[in-house]
Parts: structure tokens; sequence; C-alpha cells
């Protein structure tokens, strides 16, 4: 399952990103990396972006970026 | 080799929204932008400045999260540091997101004489956060300094003494794989005794900021009553705008009168108190406008629209951070486009530049309250529809040049209580900048424009008519013909758009004190200064990201298209719009009509 699978308040441990190099840095930089716990926190209307708690901070994300981002719901 | 005191260069390096550009602006008393946005600065600037007597060049850079950055403004700012050979590097980081600049610190600061300095410390410790200095700073091997409620000189006195006593970071090996910087970086984090991050749960602010459908009607009712607020007949903007003026026409304008020179009387009346004054009496409408966008990015509530209408954005091929761009769009179109450095790529950087202009900034406002008093009542209306066009047609020009949108990824500005001494001196820092092109740039093209205007050649006083400016721009007078207005004055106070787009106002202001023409043409010219290139400042700085001949081009395009643009909107205003339905539906008709004849004829030869 991906980010755009789960519901408001679940949380979950990243397993993989799989996306081009420099976005993989990105979310890297921001927590969203392999075994790090993140939690969906919103879901915008019509699912378009997620709002994710990352390392301590909060962090939106369109739906493409959302559905490379594998996850175990904890 | 020894450096010489006055070869120091200090840079900021550090996460966005980290209080990089706040800390620059303490030290050096300067005046770089600071907002509550993740990819504020999107440039350097430098600025030498004295720290308790040591002479240092202090360099704000933009935001950046690793040395592979993502955006134009990270790469930028990573090519930058690392062209800096003997600079020394201070790390501005805030209390709450230090784990995420220990990296930066672990690949950058190795080699290079480095500190660190930590921000929003009372905001982390009311969350409950501790930080030991101390210990943070033996696991880093560099000094670490806590810049919060340090007044100016102490914090200029600590930072000149990071600077004598700075040293390199923990040296990692000289294995320089980023993944293994990381994980080393990641250890530094035991040592820190815990801190805690943000609250997991949504606040119920967040909670109804972050909800697409209480949000996004809130932006727009916010909008509409800061317009109301600004421009509707007897509110604070129009209140304000009445008083500059009458001090300007009647008071001021009294001693004109009295003055016995007719051509000393027409200098002061026209050249500087009706063209100068009539601009400088729409300082409190802008200065309004300018306030509602200042409090919506410092509040953290823009942060939460671009995530909001990211959706939007990608339906015409760009992400929610052009929001950031388009707003500030609203403002300035020079600094909007500056702005787009903190986009994905130079094709996305490209699309969002080409859809600025026809975003209204504040320079075009005098100009539309002045021809929107001849074809609306109310200038409230007339704004909002102005300003509501240009965001259409701006919309239309992303959607015809779509390509795919960008990934979006945006890490969330705090929201927060605007800070009113932070509001009051952005908003006198801008009031300045207003003055002073007023008293520069505008004053000295309205100074040019009264004597051509007001001397023929021999230079005898006369009417505008007969002056040098008539022999020079007569020609122009066809520019406009097909709204209405035959008039080489009206063709030339659009093109002195070109040069500040306040100057449109003011010329019509010297020349006839209004818009002497119809509703109909009033409409139509306001159609094209709202669809037509932007003014000299916005073109150089398209130049900068574009290149000059892109940005010279679509200048030309743009007025080009706004021009036919206004003859269209002429055309069906004045009932054009009958005869154009009439012709559509004759070639619609015919073509149906061939269509089905064409059919016919395949069938009977079957």
């Amino acid at each position: 399952m991906n980010i755009t699978d789960l519901t408001e308040g679940d949380r979950c441990l990243v397993d993989t990103v799989s996306c081009p190099a420099d976005l993989q840095e990105r979310l890297f930089s921001l927590h969203i990396r392999s075994g790090e716990q993140i939690k969906l926190l919103k879901r915008s209307f019509f699912r378009k972006t997620f709002l994710v708690l990352a390392g301590g901070s909060k962090i939106a994300l369109g739906k493409e970026v959302a559905a490379c981002i594998s996850v175990k719901k904890i | 080799m020894h450096q010489r005191q006055e070869d120091l260069k200090l840079l900021l390096v550090g996460n966005p929204n980290a209080g990089k550009s706040t800390l620059f602006n303490a030290l050096t008393r300067g005046h770089a932008k600071v907002g509550n946005w993740h990819g504020v600065t999107v440039g350097t600037l430098e600025k030498k400045t004295s720290l308790d007597g040591l002479s240092v060049t202090v360099c704000d850079l933009p935001g950046i999260y690793s040395v592979n950055g993502m955006s134009m403004e990270e790469k930028g700012a990573v090519s930058y540091i690392k062209a800096q050979t003997s600079a020394f590097l201070l790390f501005v980081a805030e209390c709450a997101a230090l784990d995420k600049v220990l990296p930066l610190i672990a690949s950058l600061g190795v080699d290079e004489r480095c500190a660190l300095v930590l921000t929003k410390m009372r905001q982390f410790q009311k969350r409950g956060g501790k930080i030991d200095l101390k210990l943070l700073q033996t696991a880093l091997g560099i000094p670490v300094l806590s810049a919060e409620g340090l007044p100016r000189r102490k914090l200029q006195a600590a930072v000149k003494a990071l600077l004598q006593n700075g040293g390199k970071s923990r040296d990692l090996g000289n294995d320089k794989d980023a993944q293994e910087v990381r994980v080393r970086a990641r250890e530094y984090q035991k040592h820190l005794s815990g801190f805690q991050g943000a609250k997991e749960e949504l606040t119920r602010a967040e909670k109804l900021l972050s909800n697409g459908f209480f949000a996004i009607p809130l932006f727009f009712a916010l909008l509409a009553l800061s317009f109301y607020i600004t421009f509707a007949p007897g509110l604070l903007g129009d209140f304000l705008k009445t008083a500059v003026e009458n001090f300007f026409s009647g008071y001021l304008g009294g001693f004109a009168e009295k003055i016995s020179s007719p051509v000393l009387r027409g200098f002061v009346r026209d050249g500087l108190l009706g063209s100068v004054g009539s601009v400088l009496c729409f300082l409190p409408q802008i200065v309004l406008l300018l306030l509602f966008l200042l409090l919506m990015e410092e509040s953290g509530f823009l942060s939460r629209l671009a995530m909001l209408t990211d959706g939007v954005f990608s339906k015409v091929g760009l992400s929610g951070r052009a929001m950031f761009s388009l707003l500030m769009g609203f403002g300035c179109s020079a600094a909007a486009i500056m702005t787009t450095r903190g986009l994905d790529n130079k094709r996305v950087q490209k699309r969002v530049i080409l859809c600025l202009p026809y975003i209204s900034c504040s320079a075009k406002l005098p100009v539309y309250l002045t021809l929107s008093s001849s074809f609306f009542e109310n200038p409230f209306l007339a704004v909002l529809l102005l300003y509501a066009l240009g965001v259409g047609i701006s919309f239309l020009v992303a959607l015809f040049l779509k390509k795919d949108a960008p990934p979006f990824v945006m890490e969330l500005a705090p929201l927060q209580v605007p800070r009113p001494v932070f509001i009051v001196k952005s908003l006198s820092f801008q009031v300045k900048q207003f003055i002073i092109k007023l008293g520069t740039v505008i004053l000295a093209f309205f100074l040019f424009s009264w004597v051509l205007s007001s001397f023929r050649w021999d230079f005898c006083y006369c009417t505008p008519d007969e002056s040098m400016l008539a022999s020079i721009c007569g020609g122009l007078k066809y520019l406009f013909a097909p709204i209405g207005c035959c008039d080489w004055k009206i063709a030339y106070a659009a093109l002195s758009g070109l040069v500040a787009k306040e100057n449109v106002a003011g010329a019509l202001a010297m020349f006839y004190g209004g818009f002497p023409y119809s509703a109909a043409s009033a409409f139509s010219f306001a159609v094209f200064l709202l669809a037509c290139s932007p003014c000299v400042s916005a073109i150089a700085a398209s130049a900068r990201e574009l290149g000059w001949g892109s940005a010279l081009k679509n200048a030309l395009i743009q007025t080009v298209s706004a021009l036919l643009l206004s003859y269209l909107v002429y055309f069906l205003i004045t009932g054009g719009g009958v005869y154009l339905l009439i012709v559509t539906a004759v070639i619609v008709a015919a073509l149906l009509l061939g269509k089905n004849k064409v059919e016919n004829l395949h069938r009977k030869r079957r």
C-alpha cells in the first residue's frame, strides 16, 4: 500500500520510495525515508494532496508523489 | 594563508524558513525579504557590515535541504557555497528542525570553518523541547549559539566571537558518499537531549485552514473584504485617498494657482501636482492591498493555500508552489518573477513568468481607478472585475502552455499570528521604496514629459497639441483609434507604462485630469494595460531568468496581443458582439451544410 491508501490519523512505517533521484533526495531530507515513521494528518478534497507528519514537520505531498511512497501500517 | 580582515565573508546556510534572512537583517541592518514561507529568499544577497569592529561581508542564501537540491534556488545556493573557498559558513537552524540541518553540516562543514546558530528557541521550549548547547557543541565539534532574544549589538559581538573561534565540523573520514554522511549525521542526534517536534495532532485552526471546503471560500471572502475596504466609496481606502487628493489639489493646488508666471504655474500644477500628486494619492490603497498580502504570507495561510490548490494548478501544468509567485504578482511583477527561482525547473519557471504579467500588480492600481470611474460608479466592482480578468487570462495562458505538472512536495510553514512589528517594518519599507521610485524614476519621467508637452521647438510655451511631444508622437494617434481614442496623448500614456505602470495614471492626469473618452474606450484601454508587457523592471527580471532575447520577444508578443485584445473587447462592447454572433452562426451553418453535402456525396458514390 502507499500513502494514498491511508486514512487520516493512520501511522505507518515508510517501506520504499520509488521516484527520481532528486525527488528521493528531497523526501529523504524531509524524513520521508525507508524505516521512518510518518502519520497522515489530512487529505485535501478530492484526494489531490496529502499532509503528513514526518520528522516533526508537516509535509504536503501531491498525489503522484504520495503514490510513490509505499508504507506499512502500524 | 592569512586572510585579510576585509576579505572575511560569512555565508548564512540552512533549511528554508530557518531564520537566515532575519539574522542577516539583524547583523547588517539590511532589508532582505523575510516571511513565513519555505522559499522566500531566492537569490544571494551580500552586504558589508561591521560586527563589533570586524568588517565582514554577510551573505544571505536561499534555504537548502541537501547538497543535491531539487529546485533551482537550492542548486544555485550550493554552487555559490562551493565556489567560496575561504568563506565562513554560519549554519542557521530552527531548534525544532535541527536534525534536518545536521546532514548539511556533515556535508558542507567538514572542510570549512563553520559554526551553528539556533533560532526560534522560545517557541521550541514552549513545546517542551530541550537542547543542551554544550553537548551539541562537543558532538559537532563547532561552536553553537542561540540567537533568541539577543539585541543587535550582542548578536554582532557573539557572531564575531564565532568567526574568531569557529572550527571545522567532525571529520567523517574520506567517505563522502551521501548515504554514509546521512547515517553519520543521524548518530549525532543521539547526543542531543531529546527534543520534541511538532504536536502530532492538528490544532483546530490548522484543521480548518487545511480543509479546502473552508479555506478556499475563506480566502475569496478575505480577498473580497480587502478589496471592499480598499476601494468601496466612503470606506477606509477611499477616505484616505480622498484626503491625500484634497491635500494636493485643494491645498497645494491653491498655492499653485497663485503663481503669476504661467510657465511656472503650469509646471507646478500639471508637471508636479497633477502627475506625481495624482499617483501619490493612491498610496493608501496600495498599502492596504500590500497589507493583505503580508498578512496572508506571515500567518502561514499561504502555505495551506498552496497545498489545497495544487490540484487546480496541476490541471494547467503547474504545482501549488506557483501560488506564492502568483500572489506576489499582485504586489510587484519584478519581485514575483524573482520568486520563480524557487520552482522546480526552468520549464515550469518559464511558464509561470509568462503568466505573471497578467496578474495586476499594485502599480496598475492608480490607472485602473482613474479609468474605472468612466465605466463603473463603484470602483470596487470595476477593480474586482479587472483583477479577476487578469487571473483568468493568466490561467488561460498557463493552460495554453501546459506541460506535465512538476511533483509537489512542500514543508508547511507554522500557523502564527502575524507579528505587528514585522508587518509595520515591511509596510514601511515598501512605502519608502514607492516614494523613492516616485521621487526619482516617475518624477524624472514627468518632468521630461511636461517639458516636451509644454513647449514648441522654439521653446515657446504652448498647449500639448502644439508641442514638441505632439510632433514626435503624433503618428501614434492611430494606435488606439480602433477603441475610439484617436489621440497621441492616450498612446503616449500607454507607452509610458513601459517605464513604470504608475506613469499611465500620471500622464492621463497631466494631459486631461481624468480619462476623456467613453466608458467602452476606458474599459478597452484598461484591458490593454492589464494584458500588455510589464514595466522595464519586470522585463529586466525576466531577462535575468530567461535571457534578453526571450524577455524582449515575450514583451513584444504580450503588447501586440494586448492591443488586439483591446480592439476585440471594444468591438464586442459597442454592439459588435451581435455582428460577431451573426457571422459565427453563418460560418457554423455553412460548415455543417458543407459537411452534410460531402457525406451525401460519399453515400451516393457507394
